[in-house]
């Protein structure tokens, strides 16, 4: 076998094959975990390995095992077990690299002494890392070695121990063992000086003669169109080229697609791919207080683990009533088992079958929606957090069976590797905080997109600099920028280091490391052959500002300058050229923004009324026809999946319900007994219907529920009895004829009587103001009550019932008639009679309006329109602001202006 | 003095002026220690932004390597340099286990310290809900939290005690309480009482009264809303109380009014109202005091830390003696960037710093230290700097020579503020510059620009318009930094500076309206097209429910001439989901759907930009370069949220990131500014530190903060030791307790007399003194100040510049103007300055060619490619044409599997085994190996007798049927063909020169009869393993076979792959 070994060589490289050529067989370029597996199984030595998240959960059960807590560690450990183990393991296991033999002699150092004690426990077991492998083998290697030729892409020196004594082993039984050394200058002009520069030499001036060029950027977008273009402007040549394609590559990929390119592809490894996200959320929804907005995301991810037409039931209410265990939530699960039932009737089952799928589904769809809680102080228990592992795991394991998708592997991996985690660690229960740990670790390398992205293509691409380590014709670095450096500093004091040398492990500094890694990079200026392109992020882009270690050194090339492009300056005219290529572009056909329009058209009568219209959609109606229109008939609807009930709306929701429910009950005498009834109510609605409230860090809004709810409880009830007022019904569901063919519907908050028998309307609000309100009455247009009384006064004759709106936070009453309400709640300026006959009459104008084909934005002003101008109608007996202000459509009347 | 100067090791202090060469010295400073020996890696350098650290690095690195030391700069790379955070957080990560606590530090990020303070001292702020609510609703305060939280960060930054705070708060009390008159002999029930007897007699009158002027009726609203308040039986505020003092009827109403004009004016003598405040003072400061200790807790559980604990840590274990020796091994060298801009906390921590380290390095310029408000205390600084060198042996340096500004402008500036800063006691040495590195311009580099016009709107429209004919008459030649050779003026050359970000916006707006090129960073990133588009296409793509989405895809990819065409198909039949069958865009989006289960959230949302065509149109809309710009601002959202996620450990989802983004705290979000050479800089003072222009524009010269004693104000008592910064601080607040009632309430006046009040003066006075130096030194060849006109056509307002005064409290530059002429005397002596009279003027707009982008014209063919790697072993049975079966050969009885094993590592192990072991070695040995093998793999169900067999009857016939030939376990192959790349690894392989043969081992233990129908379906995956053997120059004749040690089969296949046979 021959193999080509760098310490960054696992993963793509170039060359591909040790020889350069375009097959190869029995030889191999490859890193420290390419060369151990393809050692250890030739040699029949290989097994399973173990995910890095066990092996911590292996070590912090050996820790604790030893930690009589007068450790170096002990302190740290007792904080968080989890990261001390983390910690400590990466030091074991550099020390393992290192040659160190824990039970050689006696250690002085502490830290030493605790570690040598971990590492010689029998009990419990420690899988192995890389470099106990590497060790594991070096006798079966010597015994049966199956490299006839070792290429080191690295300095020998720079390693760590183990891998020259790997390197060692393998020579002596009878591998050569070479250097490839990146020859360098042999290039031509400026490349060459740059080759010059880099392997110490003195080069001359660069003059710009485009073997070595920068496009500087500070669009990524923009670059990234430029990088295509350059691969489209001479496809003749790409097969010479290797990419580096360093950081994101999506706009890469876009920009060469659109010039009919293959994709370069590549993927950063993340924790956060669409699937691997069952895992983390899977968890999140099992602490009590619930977290309302995480079951929504759950519900609504893709490949979710509940049905998504089913799953719709219970998100659409989570939306508007954030909880479980309300009647909204109850009526969820009630319309999820009709629709699947519906289903499965449809999928011709027999009743029995049916109701056995039906038991199977609920079942499991309560483990998702409603699983045992556990306090977030107080953690949740080894068991149940197994339980929810292997949940996720077989929800994984049938997606990937269904669907074929190759993310699903992972995902189900992440979760039993999790359980085994939790298991090795041996802690019971488990608190959020130290689980967020081991999920993140688990997850925490990532996963790279395991569906192939790139395309096939000519050039070849690597993920980073070091993968180039021989010779290659033309270099494109896209992303030439600096490598998030995790530069740990070295935890061993001089007397530790002179122990430890003394026992014959040696610890490779951080310096080497570095070395090592920048050689590398180096390496690939050194190996470019004919030309090399690098595209590099301005300072100003990239977060730290920091640019790659090697463009330190090229700074001092006399005339730099010449060979640097800066990305805008090149955008700006038809003719670019960058390094030796040149290609022409064209400007784009000029496209004006779409204006805003006023006055816009239909067909004749293809706006009709409505079936039904409620109290709000009146009130739209009369506000803006426009937004009547997009959000009645033509049915726009623009809330997001996790747009979940929050701030003023969700304090109503909540107020709302507590208050009803209170006005329906029994009310005590006297005001004194009024916070008992109220408080269970807001203890018992809150979790149905407004969780959110009840998380961490939100105290204070509750507070504010609370206090409104329980004052405006007491006035409310307070200002009833002093009136004489009887609560008839609260929230009913009224209904009457608007005119022939439309309904009114709608739902009333609180419906009165008087000793009489009087019928009168109350409508809750909650809002930090209440002035829009009064201002609405004093101004004759509260067309809400209006539709309040109207729904109340039903088919009955005479005038429209009295209706009051009751702000909750302000505890006052906004009445438009003064009886039965107090005086000094009457607001003058309306008659809820004329105001509805206005209400009708408008209506009935705009509709014609609409039948006409005619729609009008009413919050759009333009400059050229009709009808915004004329004078106001007198005939317009009510005029109701347009509600722009909470209204999505403004980007699409131009109402708000895009420019 | 704490400690004898002996002990002490040498700091050095150079004071740098503006544009002296500050970094040029620092960077100098780090080669030196470096090319004379010091360890790269034990040098410690702090800079006041990640930007800078990252500059320090490169150009010391550079200078090293271009002195051939590339080794010893390598160790730059590591070393504890980046701002005062990363720096001393990594030192408290390393050594974590000492403290005994969690190694893993995540720092919260700035924008979420809020919300993790408020879950954590929840409690502390619960429990006083009940009482701080009420109170804090009269005190007319929003958000008392708010204040506990301020006051949190005040304590903690200042390494205060906790235990001390409610001597604090009773200190305060004492000191707010003396700027009130005595307390009335009323009770409050009385005094209650009585406004509301007024009001509601008020409220009655005024309803009768036939008064009909607005200003009554404006005075009856006031007394209605308030007569409501009381009467729901809520309280009335204090700012209410004030408010009602000022009502103004028409005159036949006074006597009406006026009974509640008295009983209102007993605010200040109002016992509740000394309650409130009292109890408020006392209720936040003792909320603090709480929330301190669950804050801490609370991190210490979730292993976060926030800035100030990383410096309040640091503090800490500098203090332990392991540690400090520990860093004395890898500490030699201490530098500080811009020390002027440390906080008493991290001065405290430089100064420990400082004496483990040999040596120490600091340079900054106290005058140029404005960012009071950040809790840095520039007085505190200025001292620190004078009594730390002769304490600790160093040497003072001053730099004197500029390199930014011109020789006249340098001048001017030495004599604008050299006696002011003389008479603010600052370090005399630093005060002038002495020498100057640029040649003079061709003209008067002091401009005065007198901005006339009535209105702000007016004044901004002159000041725009005057800049566009600045930028058109080249009468300003600048010298290029870079290039060092005159050239035209542009517009990036200048930059107006503001006071605050609004007026930014203000001057912007005018600029764009005079058709200049602006670059500002202002909001409304979101409200942009493009952001628009891009949200819509997210949306979308997560939810194709979501049909304003689709409007709006529709509505910005329309090019009707008329109206969208999207509106009516909306309220067609089918709705306007029906668009997606039409909208290439929508069908694209449609098409990616499926791949969000594998994609990022930042993944998702380039996907979402790139298919739904905004490239496209955006390079059709008018500057298709700042467009570009704003989408690249929005992307780097979609790596914050990521970010976000990370930090607090948990899932983030595609549909997360679109409600992220569509979050209303995120409407305000900036606009990058442009990129645009064309474009003119618009920023604040404070903004422009650390930055240079060739012109700079002075605006808002006429802008003055008060100064207020009231808030939260950090102060020392006793004598200020330098070696312990912090000691003996305290924060005193006095709550403001009417609202947005300033003035007319009677302590804004008694304040006036306090010491504290004065205080504020003086702190306000220094600080707007630097700020206007800071300002000034920005400018390398013109210097434009841009007062407003009085009156719009009148004397200049200058009360800016009007503060710039000696050690006699005289106005050092006196300004007289006369007619068009102004003259300009700083200290008795002319000034020369060009001055213009700058008036608003009526100009059309010419209409401007739309920038659209240029771009290669898009490719028609869009091919489909092939995968350009592929995994034989992951091949579909598919990929080839069913493969035939050659022959087939029975190499023994069936292996027993007993229970129901794993298969899958049963058949790792048997492939392990069948890698390693032929049948000539030791029958023991290869026994004992096999056992080891299966319990290595946990592969159950398999003796080791039984792998032994297996391998026994198939290398037996393999010996006689193909002997003589080279027989190799686990080949890794490679083969390239069409841009396609293929690797894997063959499990034997057999070969001679004339001849080679592929096996290939599948542990299946399926019936009988399906034995060829498995073995064919393996067949793509060895015909391309066969076409890698043929191309790697191997025979060409290659077979194929497929080994079924459990079954005890081999069976010959033939295929052929599509592109590789
Ligand atoms: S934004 Fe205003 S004008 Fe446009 S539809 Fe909405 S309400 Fe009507």
């Amino acid at each position: 076998m021959k193999i080509v070994f760098g310490w960054r060589l696992d993963g793509p490289t170039y060359p591909e094959t040790p020889d350069g050529s375009e097959f190869s067989i029995d030889a191999a370029v490859v890193g420290p975990r390419g060369l151990l597996d393809l050692l250890e199984s030739r040699l029949g030595v290989n097994g399973p390995g173990a995910h890095p998240a066990r092996r911590i959960a292996q070590y912090l059960a050996r820790l604790r095992a030893i930690d009589d807590g007068a450790r170096f560690y002990s302190g740290s450990f007792a904080a968080d077990a989890w990261a001390t183990a983390r910690l400590l393991l990466s030091w074991r296991d550099d020390l393992a690299a290192a040659g160190w033999t824990a039970g050689s002699r006696s250690w002085t150092s502490g830290r030493l002494a605790a570690l040598a004690r971990a590492e010689t426990l029998h009990e419990p077991p420690l899988a192995p890392g890389l470099p106990d492998r590497a060790r594991s083998i070096l006798s079966r290697v010597s015994e049966a070695n199956p490299i006839e030729q070792l290429t080191l892409a690295d300095d020998r020196e720079r390693l760590p121990w183990v891998w020259r004594r790997l390197i060692d082993t393998l020579a002596d039984a009878g591998a050569r063992v070479v250097r490839a050394a990146p020859e360098g200058a042999r290039a031509p002009g400026d490349l060459a000086a740059v080759q010059a520069l880099i392997s110490g030499g003195e080069p001359g001036p660069l003059t710009g003669d485009a073997t070595f060029a920068v496009l500087r950027y500070d669009n990524a977008l923009a670059a990234a169109e430029v990088a295509a273009e350059w691969l489209a402007a001479s496809p003749e040549a790409n097969s010479d080229v290797a990419i580096i394609r360093q950081g994101n590559g999506t706009i890469l990929d876009a920009a060469c697609r659109r010039l009919g390119l293959p994709k370069p592809g590549g993927s950063e490894r993340s924790p956060y791919r669409g699937a691997l996200q069952a895992l983390p959320l899977a968890f999140e929804t099992a602490w009590r207080p619930l977290d309302a907005q995480r079951v929504l995301e759950l519900l609504v991810m893709p490949g979710a683990p509940i049905p998504y037409r089913v799953g719709r039931c219970f998100a659409d209410v989570l939306r508007g009533f954030p909880g479980t265990g309300g009647a909204e939530w109850r009526a969820a699960w009630d319309r999820a088992v009709d629709r699947l039932r519906g289903d499965l009737i449809e999928e011709g089952l027999d009743r029995a079958q049916v109701d056995g799928r039906i038991r199977k589904s609920v079942t499991e769809w309560r483990e998702w929606l409603e699983p045992e809680r556990f306090g977030r102080d107080s953690g949740i228990t080894a068991k149940a957090a197994d339980k929810i592992c292997r949940k996720v795991q077989s929800w994984a394991m049938k997606r990937a069976a269904a669907s074929g998708d190759e993310i699903y592997m992972p995902t189900a991996s992440a979760a039993s590797d999790l359980a085994a985690a939790i298991a090795d660690s041996g802690i019971d229960p488990v608190s959020k905080p130290l689980l967020d740990r081991m999920i993140d670790a688990v997850v925490a390398e990532g996963v790279e997109r395991p569906t192939e992205v790139a395309g096939a293509a000519p050039w070849t691409t690597v993920d980073e600099a070091a993968q180039i380590w021989g010779r290659a014709p033309a270099i494109l670095w896209w992303g030439f920028a600096a490598a998030e450096s995790n530069a740990a500093s070295d935890p061993w004091s001089r007397a530790e280091l002179r122990e430890l040398a003394a026992s014959g492990a040696a610890l490779r500094s951080r310096d080497d490391a570095t070395a090592l890694r920048l050689d590398a990079e180096r390496g690939a200026f050194l190996n470019a052959g004919r030309r090399m392109l690098l595209i590099m992020p301005a300072a100003s882009r990239t977060e730290s500002g920091a640019t790659h270690p090697v463009w330190h050194e090229l700074k001092n090339l006399d005339g730099l300058g010449r060979t640097v492009i800066e990305g805008r300056a090149l955008g700006r005219g038809p003719r670019r050229a960058l390094g030796a290529c040149a290609w022409e572009t064209r400007r784009t056909e000029h496209r004006p923004l779409p204006p805003p329009i006023r006055d816009w058209t239909v067909p004749e009568t293809l706006i009709g009324p409505r079936a039904t219209d409620s109290a709000t959609s009146l009130q739209t109606l009369l506000g803006c026809p426009m937004r009547w229109v997009l959000q009645y008939q033509a049915g726009l609807r623009g809330t997001g999946l996790l747009d979940m009930a929050e701030g003023n709306r969700l304090k109503g929701v909540v107020a709302h319900e507590v208050l009803a429910r209170f006005l329906a009950g029994a009310r005590p005498d006297d005001a004194a007994g009024v916070p008992g009834v109220v408080e269970p109510l807001l203890d018992a609605v809150a979790p149905e219907i407004g969780s959110p409230l009840l998380l961490p860090g939100r105290r204070l809004d509750w507070e504010d529920v609370r206090r409104n709810t329980i004052a405006s409880a007491v006035a409310l009830s307070a200002t009833l009895d002093r009136c004489g007022l009887e609560v008839m019904a609260t929230e009913r569901d009224l209904e009457c004829s608007l005119d022939g063919r439309t309904d009114l519907k709608g739902k009333v908050d609180v419906e009165l009587t008087d000793g009489e028998g009087r019928p009168s309307v109350v409508d809750l609000k909650w809002s930090d103001r209440d002035r829009y309100r009064r201002e609405e009455i004093a101004e004759g247009r509260p067309v809400q009550l209006a539709a309040y009384g109207r729904l109340l006064k039903g088919d009955g004759d005479g005038g429209l019932p009295p209706a009051a709106y009751f702000m909750i936070k302000q505890r006052r009453l906004l009445a438009v008639d003064s009886d039965p309400f107090p005086a000094e709640s009457r607001i003058e300026g309306a008659n809820l009679d004329d105001v509805w006959q206005a209400v009708v009459a408008v209506r009935k104008r705009t509709l014609a309006d609409m039948a006409a084909g005619r729609v009008v934005a009413a919050g759009v002003r333009t400059g050229d329109s009709e009808s915004q101008d004329a004078a106001p109608d007198a005939a317009v007996p009510i005029v109701i602001e347009p509600p722009c202000r909470f209204c999505e459509f403004g980007r699409l009347c131009g109402q708000k202006a895009l420019s | 003095m704490t400690r004898p100067s002996g002990e002490r090791r040498p700091v050095d202090i150079v004071i740098a002026s503006a544009g002296t060469g500050k970094t040029y010295r620092l960077v100098e400073e780090i080669r030196t220690a470096i090319a004379s020996g010091a360890d790269p890696g034990s040098i410690l350098a702090t800079t006041f932004t990640n930007k800078a650290a990252a500059e320090l690095v490169e150009r010391a690195r550079t200078r090293l390597i271009g002195q051939g030391l590339a080794d010893r700069a390598a160790g730059l790379l590591s070393a504890r340099i980046g701002t005062v955070n990363s720096v001393f957080g990594g030192l408290v990560g390393d050594f974590a286990l000492n403290a005994g606590r969690s190694p893993v530090t995540d720092v919260i990020p700035d924008e979420r310290r809020q919300r993790v303070f408020a879950v954590a001292a929840e409690a502390a702020i619960g429990r006083r809900a009940a009482e701080m609510i009420p109170i804090a609703q009269r005190l007319d305060i929003d958000d008392w939290a708010k204040g506990v939280r301020e006051l949190a960060d005040l304590v903690r930054g200042n390494d205060i005690e906790p235990s001390r705070l409610e001597a604090h708060a009773d200190r305060s009390w004492r000191g707010c309480r003396a700027l009130f008159p005595p307390l009335s002999r009323e009770t409050a029930d009385a005094l209650d009482a009585g406004l509301r007897a007024a009001l509601v007699h008020a409220r009655e009158a005024l309803k009768r009264s036939a008064d009909a002027t607005r200003s009554t009726a404006q005075v009856r609203e006031r007394i209605e809303a308030a007569a409501a308040v009381i009467e729901s039986g809520r309280d009335l505020p204090w700012s209410q109380w004030a408010a009602l003092t000022k009502l103004k009827p028409a005159k036949q109403s006074i006597g009406v009014v006026q009974p509640v004009v008295e009983a209102a004016g007993e605010h200040a003598a109002h016992p509740g109202l000394r309650a409130d405040l009292e109890a408020y003072i006392h209720g936040i400061y003792g909320a603090a005091a709480d929330a301190l200790t669950l804050y801490a807790e609370f991190k210490d559980v979730h292993g976060l830390v926030d800035f100030t604990d990383q410096e309040q840590r640091a503090l800490e274990l500098l203090d332990d003696p392991g540690v400090r020796e520990r860093l004395r091994e890898t500490l030699a060298r201490v530098f500080v960037d811009e020390f002027q801009d440390t906080s008493p906390i991290q001065l405290a921590l430089f100064l420990k710093v400082s004496q483990i380290a040999e040596s120490s390095f600091w340079v900054g310029d106290p005058k140029q230290a404005i960012f009071g408000f950040r809790g840095t205390d520039p007085e505190l600084i200025d001292q620190a700097a004078r009594t730390i060198v002769p304490e600790s042996g160093g040497r003072p340096d001053t730099l004197t020579t500029s390199y930014r500004a011109r020789p006249k402008l340098v001048e001017f500036t030495n004599r604008a503020f050299g006696p002011a800063f003389e008479a603010l006691d600052f370090e005399p040495a630093g005060i002038r510059i002495r020498e100057c590195d640029r040649a003079e311009g061709p003209i008067e580099p002091v401009e005065v620009w007198g901005i006339g016009g009535r209105t702000v709107a007016d004044a901004m429209a002159a000041l725009a318009e005057k800049i566009r004919e600045t930028l058109d008459d080249a009468a300003h030649p600048v010298d290029d930094a870079d290039l060092n050779t005159p050239r035209a003026i542009r517009g990036s050359d200048i930059a107006v500076l503001c006071r605050t970000n609004a007026h930014c916006e203000d001057v912007a707006d005018a600029l764009a309206a005079s058709g200049v090129r602006v670059a500002i960073a202002r909001p409304g990133l979101l409200e942009t097209p493009e952001a628009v588009l891009a949200m819509a296409a997210l949306r979308y793509l997560v939810d194709p429910g979501d049909t304003l989405a689709v409007a709006e895809i529709a509505h910005l990819h329309d090019d009707s001439v008329d109206q969208p065409s999207w509106f009516e198909r909306s309220l067609s039949e089918d709705g306007i989901r029906s668009l997606a069958a039409e909208l290439p865009v929508l069908a694209a989006l449609d098409a990616l759907r499926a791949d969000l289960a594998e994609l990022t959230p930042r993944e998702a949302f380039d996907t979402a930009i790139t298919a739904s065509g905004i490239l496209d149109r955006i390079g059709a809309w008018d500057n298709a370069a700042d467009r570009l710009g704003n989408l690249d601002a929005l992307r780097a959202f979609a790596a914050q949220y990521e970010d976000e996620a990370r930090t607090v450990r948990s899932a983030a989802t595609a549909a997360g990131l679109a409600a992220w983004l569509g979050d209303p705290a995120r409407t305000d979000t900036d606009l990058p500014p442009t990129p645009d050479p064309d474009a003119v800089n618009v920023v604040s003072y404070h903004r422009a530190k650390g930055l240079e222009w060739p012109m700079v524009v002075l605006a808002d010269l006429d802008h003055a903060p008060k100064p207020s004693a009231f808030g939260f104000n950090v102060e020392s008592e006793g004598d200020f030791d330098v070696w312990r910064p912090l000691k003996d601080r305290w924060v005193r607040f006095w709550p403001w307790p009417y609202g947005r009632q300033q003035t007319g309430v009677r302590i804004d006046a008694s304040v006036l007399e306090t010491g504290e009040h004065r205080e504020a003066v003086r702190r306000e006075h220094a600080e707007a003194v630097r700020l206007l130096y800071v300002g000034m030194t920005r400018a390398r060849d013109y210097l434009v100040l841009a007062p407003r006109r009085k009156g719009g056509d009148g004397g200049l307002k200058l009360s800016w510049l009007e503060r710039l005064v000696d050690k006699d409290r005289e106005p050092i530059l006196k300004f007289s103007l006369r007619e068009s002429d102004l003259a300009v005397a700083a200290g008795g002596q002319a000034v020369p300055v060009r001055f213009s009279e700058v008036a608003p003027v009526d100009r059309e707009l010419e209409a401007r060619e739309p920038a659209t982008a240029w771009r290669a014209p898009e490719s028609i063919e869009k091919p489909e490619h092939p995968p350009y790697r592929i995994a034989p072993s992951a091949l579909e049975p598919s990929a080839s044409d069913a493969a035939a079966v050659v022959s087939r050969i029975e190499l023994g009885a069936r292996i027993p599997i007993t229970g129901s094993p794993d298969m899958t590592a049963v058949g790792e192990a048997v492939h392990a085994f069948l890698a390693y072991d032929r049948p000539g070695q030791d029958r023991d040995q290869r026994g004992a190996r096999a056992a080891e093998t299966l319990a290595r793999w946990s592969a159950g169900g398999l003796r080791p007798a039984h792998l032994v067999e297996m391998s026994d009857r198939f290398f037996g016939h393999i010996d006689r049927a193909f002997p003589g030939m080279t027989v190799r376990a686990e080949v890794p192959v490679f083969g390239r063909r069409d841009g396609q790349r293929l690797t894997g690894r063959i499990d034997l392989l057999l070969t001679n020169g004339a001849r080679a043969v592929v096996i290939d081992h599948k542990s299946y233990p399926g019936p009988y009869d399906t034995w060829e129908a498995k073995a064919s379906s393996h067949g793509a995956q060895l015909a391309l393993y066969a076409s890698v053997v043929r191309g790697a120059a191997g025979p060409a004749e290659v077979e194929t076979w497929v080994h079924m040690p459990v079954v005890g089969q081999l069976i010959q296949v033939r295929a052929a792959v599509e592109g590789w046979s």
